[in-house]
């Protein structure tokens, strides 16, 4: 009876602790069942991945669909279906959106990985991605405090219902597409691309967290801002959850490797990872959320989300075919010169989307 | 429309900024292409070295290190894009115990061609590679403790740490 009382009382820290547990479940086993190392999730490569299967840029070292994406994007969609929570809604700046779905790629591919793989490169014993923890962080200051000063994407307004299930659809032929595997779609033999979980894995963990993730609104960070706008600690509560349960598989499989030197899919250009994640915090809080939490929104039937999707697609074809994205050498030019455009731009668009009183 | 101090702030921040991303695009304007023109072979080149290789590879198999590792040099100097000429001539030295080459030579190699490290793929020697760097990291170490001001063991150790990245996977 007790029990029960309690989890009434704490359901929704409960589901936001089950997210975190099994994002840094799948993630952390994703990488020992075949996904690359670190890599277990990693929504900005699972997008390079994804842009390359369908032919948009010329790395054949990185083209694969990766059924993990369609799971989030599918696995949300249930969930918020059976909460009567799939609302198609939009018209809040889409195409600005878009653009900055491909600024929040590019400023990945500097670091090398999403936040969600700098958690998992953290629980890895990767030290290297400490630098870029401070810079996301910094990052969602400053976007918040282009909130707190009007910053203002335009309203949203209801859609038609079939508007809302464009990019699920998509993702589903997506996965029919990595069923049937026809010619027009590539596939990686060596390389990143090549290294898989067996699908079934992959998109049963997809479409578990991107339920749990749904009812749980999880977002690193959405986390991270919320902390730091009302000292919130339901959602954080799920990110350490996320990053304790990675850890703890990592420890438990051997895989814990703590240092700076010889870490999987890691560069040591420290200044360039913080600014690379700066330029993520500021487009997810500017936005309403990280680069998964788009994923999980598109499901639910958002298009302003959808768009933010398709604009990750295209990032992940830019950053392969324009050399933008960085090596285990470090950043290329034009990554350190995208990224630093980049941050002016989304400054300057802070400003000119200010709405003043 | 009246600027406040936020205003000011982010005016500055964006156009010193802008102006950095202007500055490093100067700065690097053309380097990216050389480094990709260097990385290219030359195909007229690559089949003339081609039985050298083989030659190269022949006298590694029987023990003639010396000549293995000359054969391979002028192979590497004659066609800096061959990815195999390197890996070939990093066993040769390795063999030898000449490790500060081997381990510049694997990174040549992987830099080139990141199949070499890649478990999946024909070219993969990426065990060879850590054998050679278990012998050779402990050497490299002391040389660095003995004298931290050391530049090529400090190289050398750079050159460890970027093979042992790549050797580590990831999706990059």
């Amino acid at each position: 009876m007790a029990a029960t009382e309690f989890v009434k009382k704490h359901k929704e820290t409960l589901v936001a602790i089950a997210a975190g547990v099994a994002m840094g479940w799948a993630g952390a086993c994703l990488a020992c069942l075949g996904n690359p190392k670190n890599t277990g999730i990693c929504i900005s490569c699972f997008m390079e991945n994804l842009a390359g299967s369908l032919g948009l840029h010329h790395n054949l070292r990185m083209a694969y669909i990766r059924p993990e994406l369609a799971g989030f994007v599918l696995g949300g969609m249930a969930a918020a279906l059976m909460a009567r929570e799939f609302r198609p809604e939009g018209g809040s700046s889409p195409m600005l959106r878009f653009f900055a779905g491909v600024l929040l790629i590019v400023g990945c591919s500097i670091f090398l990985g999403c936040p969600i793989r700098m958690v998992l490169r953290l629980a890895n014993g990767d030290f290297t991605a400490i630098s870029a923890v401070v810079g996301l962080v910094v990052g969602v200051w400053i976007g918040f405090q282009f909130l707190k000063r009007g910053f203002y994407l335009g309203d949203i307004s209801p859609m038609p219902f079939l508007n809302g299930l464009v990019i699920p659809a998509i993702f589903g032929l997506l996965l029919l597409g990595l069923a049937f595997r026809p010619d027009f779609l590539r596939f990686s033999k060596v390389g990143p691309g090549a290294m898989e979980a067996h699908i079934k894995f992959s998109l049963t963990a997809g479409l578990v967290i991107g339920f749990l993730a749904q009812r749980s609104r999880f977002c690193i960070t959405g986390s991270i801002g919320n902390f730091i706008a009302s000292r919130d600690k339901k959602v954080i509560i799920a990110l350490v959850a996320f990053a304790l349960t990675a850890l703890a598989v990592n420890l438990y499989k051997g895989f814990f490797t703590p240092g700076f030197e010889g870490q999987p899919g890691s560069h040591l250009s420290y200044g360039w990872s913080f600014m690379g994640m700066m330029l993520v915090g500021i487009v997810s809080a500017m936005i309403g959320g990280c680069p998964f939490r788009q994923l999980i929104m598109a499901g639910q039937g958002s298009t302003d989300a959808g768009a933010a999707v398709l604009g990750m697609i295209a990032g992940g074809a830019v950053v392969q075919a324009w050399d933008i994205t960085s090596s285990n050498m470090g950043p290329t030019v034009y990554g350190e010169v995208a990224t630093l455009a980049g941050l002016s731009l989304v400054l300057a668009a802070g400003l000119f989307l200010r709405v003043r009183e | 429309m009246k600027l406040d101090r936020f205003d000011l702030v982010v005016i500055s921040a964006a156009a010193a900024l802008a102006a950095g991303a202007v500055f490093y695009g100067a700065a690097g304007y053309g380097t990216q292409e050389k480094a990709e023109a260097a990385a290219r072979q030359d195909p007229t080149v690559a089949a003339q070295m081609a039985p050298k290789i083989i030659e190269a590879r022949a006298l590694m198999n029987s023990g003639q290190m010396r000549q293995a590792a000359s054969a391979c040099k002028s192979v590497c100097l004659a066609d800096p894009a061959d990815a195999s000429a390197h890996a070939l001539y990093g066993q040769v030295c390795s063999r030898l115990q000449d490790y500060p080459d081997a381990v510049k030579e694997f990174r040549m190699c992987l830099s080139l061609d990141a199949d070499y490290a890649d478990s999946k793929s024909s070219k993969f020697i990426g065990k060879i590679i850590k054998a050679t760097i278990r012998e050779c990291k402990p050497q490299f170490m002391l040389a660095l403790s003995k004298n931290p001001g050391d530049k090529e063991a400090a190289a050398d150790m750079e050159n460890v740490h970027y093979i042992q990245r790549m050797l580590a996977g990831g999706c990059d």
